[in-house]
């Protein structure tokens, strides 16, 4: 298991490898609620999915999906990266959704459930540890 | 306030994480990292951009194949996402 200090909030940094080798490394949150891991449009952009920009009601790209955020419905695109990197570890194939969220959370990344959902997480509160392994 | 490159010579001086977060206090940073921990998180980098407006900080990133971007400031209300 290797174990992070936890700060205000469960982060850590991660490095994203795109399907285009092209690499953008954030301070991450981890949070299980999130069912995608998220980056912003522009990255989406750099690794590779320029049909980020184009989100037509109707007729949006295929890989197109309407979410639920805590700021209301947002349709935005999901797509695979070659791979995550955290401490350690490895994750390949992994789906994020293209999000904006908004600047004043000092966040721009999330690890959600597409990830998660390969590992086990231990988050220590009180000794403020958050503990992570990939999934056997 | 101004973002972009920081000021100062040709190549940026390599910084800690905490002399980064002291410099640019509460912007978006760039850095290229130089020095990470035991479990590969970043411990020092260089400067390559800072900005208190994020989209405006990656207008010059897109020459980078391999960067780091973080706040060095914190949420400054409680946060329910």
């Amino acid at each position: 298991m290797t174990e992070f200090e936890l700060g205000r909030f469960p982060s850590l940094f991660v490095r994203v490898k795109g399907s285009n080798s092209r690499i953008r490394e954030y301070r991450a949150l981890v949070d299980p609620a999130y069912e995608y891991c998220i980056v912003p449009k522009g990255d989406a952009y750099v690794f590779g999915h320029p049909e980020v920009a184009f989100q037509h009601e109707t007729v949006g790209p295929p890989n197109a999906r309407t979410l639920m955020t805590a700021g209301g419905f947002s349709k935005t695109v999901v797509f695979e990266v070659e791979a995550v990197e955290i401490g350690g570890l490895s994750f390949e194939k992994v789906e994020f959704a293209a999000i904006d969220l908004p600047q004043e959370v000092g966040f721009e990344a999330v690890i959600g459930q597409s990830l998660l959902k390969h590992a086990v997480i231990n988050l220590d509160w009180k000794k403020r540890l958050l503990g992570l392994t990939k999934a056997s | 306030m101004s973002g972009g490159q920081p000021q100062g010579g040709n190549e940026p001086e390599e910084l800690t994480l905490e002399q980064i977060a002291g410099k640019y206090k509460s912007r978006w940073v760039a850095i290229l990292v130089t020095a990470r921990d035991g479990n590969s998180q970043p411990t020092k980098g260089r400067v390559v951009g800072q900005d208190v407006d994020r989209f405006r900080l990656r207008s010059g990133l897109m020459k980078y194949p391999d960067i780091c971007i973080f706040y060095t400031g914190e949420a400054p209300y409680p946060m329910l996402l």
